[in-house]
């Protein structure tokens, strides 16, 4: 059996609670408009800069920067209204 | 600083696209605001959460690739690019795929675009030295803006925020008109001491979010704001403090008028 090595030392209920949390993340993401997740992606997963970005995406670096703060927004936002909607239920 | 100016950089903060000099800035005023602070810490927090729990979204290797490939010839060096993802799912592969087509049909209209950034920053200095070198600085001469905004109605598709900051330092002298960006757009002049400050404007189509980017060029700072649904280029001889201080006063001015009608 494959043992997943970032598991090692946590409680089943512990992972359950992870793998939970990283389906939140990864829904509110997908919610998010494509232009707005594009430019999120490469900044936060591949780690380029704005001027980069702007270049691979053919935009402005202001359009860059609007898309990305609009991403965060809505993201937190997404992220906030499913912790509440996991509260409730 | 003050918590609105950060509220502006936040992102750039965040992102370390701001030079040394800002960022000790808002260091020093993080230490002292504990609400700022709060927002910065809840910023990183989502970051770390991003890149550590939302891993399926990297690029797979052969995209990452053809990434680099497309701004290697640019400056920045990719010495802490981390990523090379460990495996494929259906969304990594739409996102790639989506991602590909992009480079696949526009790399050359990628470069298009930022020769097209560095044209607007050329052309807004250009346009400022037009106006301190030519007789063409104004062309409605007044500080009260209900004489400079309507001058503008007729001659271009928006309305600037015609504010006089003369309260604050920054006087507002008149407005012209001018091209930029192949487009006509509303030049608003105010002084600051003896120095002239440019504030070109346009529709922006962006939408409404708030983002700000600051240029040195020729002796001359810039920064461009996309606020309000607005475009605002403000070029000068000013420091860049000073700057920085003059466009927090107009965006929040041009706000409450713009709330006031």
């Amino acid at each position: 059996m494959a043992i997943n090595a970032s598991g090692l030392g946590r409680s089943p209920e512990e992972l359950v609670g992870i793998r939970r949390d990283t389906e939140r993340l990864n829904r509110a993401i997908e919610m998010l408009p494509p232009p707005y997740r594009e430019i999120l992606i490469l900044r936060e997963m591949d780690d380029l800069s704005y001027r980069e970005i702007a270049e691979i995406v053919g935009v402005p670096i202001g359009t860059v920067m609007s898309r990305l703060a609009r991403a965060r927004g809505q993201l937190q936002a997404a992220l906030r209204n499913s912790a509440v909607g996991s509260v409730a239920s | 600083m003050r918590c609105e100016d950060f509220e502006t950089i936040r992102d750039l903060y965040l992102d370390c696209e701001l030079d040394h000099t800002t960022v000790a800035q808002i260091d020093a005023h993080l230490l002292l605001c504990a609400t700022c602070r709060i927002a910065h810490e809840q910023a990183r927090a989502l970051q770390n959460e991003l890149r550590s729990d939302a891993r399926r979204y990297r690029a797979p290797p052969l995209l990452h690739e053809r990434i680099r490939g497309a701004i290697a010839p640019r400056p920045r060096a990719f010495a802490n690019l981390r990523h090379l993802a460990s495996g494929w799912n259906p969304i990594a592969i739409a996102a790639s795929l989506m991602l590909t087509i992009t480079l696949s049909s526009g790399i050359t209209a990628d470069y298009l675009a930022v020769a097209k950034d560095n044209r607007v920053v050329d052309d807004v200095i250009a346009s400022h030295i037009r106006s301190l070198m030519a007789d063409h600085l104004i062309d409605v001469a007044s500080s009260d803006r209900h004489t400079v905004k309507p001058w503008f109605s007729g001659k271009i598709n928006m309305s600037p925020p015609a504010v006089d900051l003369a309260a604050s330092g920054f006087a507002l002298v008149g407005g012209r008109l001018d091209y930029v960006d192949e487009r006509p757009c509303a030049a608003l002049v105010y002084r600051h001491d003896k120095h002239v400050i440019n504030v070109l404007m346009w529709a922006h189509d962006g939408g409404n979010s708030t983002t700000t980017e600051s240029y040195s060029r020729q002796g001359y700072n810039l920064i461009h704001v996309a606020a309000d649904a607005l475009d605002y280029w403000i070029v000068s001889d000013l420091h860049q403090g000073e700057l920085n201080e003059f466009v927090s006063r107009l965006l929040m001015a041009a706000r409450d008028s713009d709330g006031a009608g």
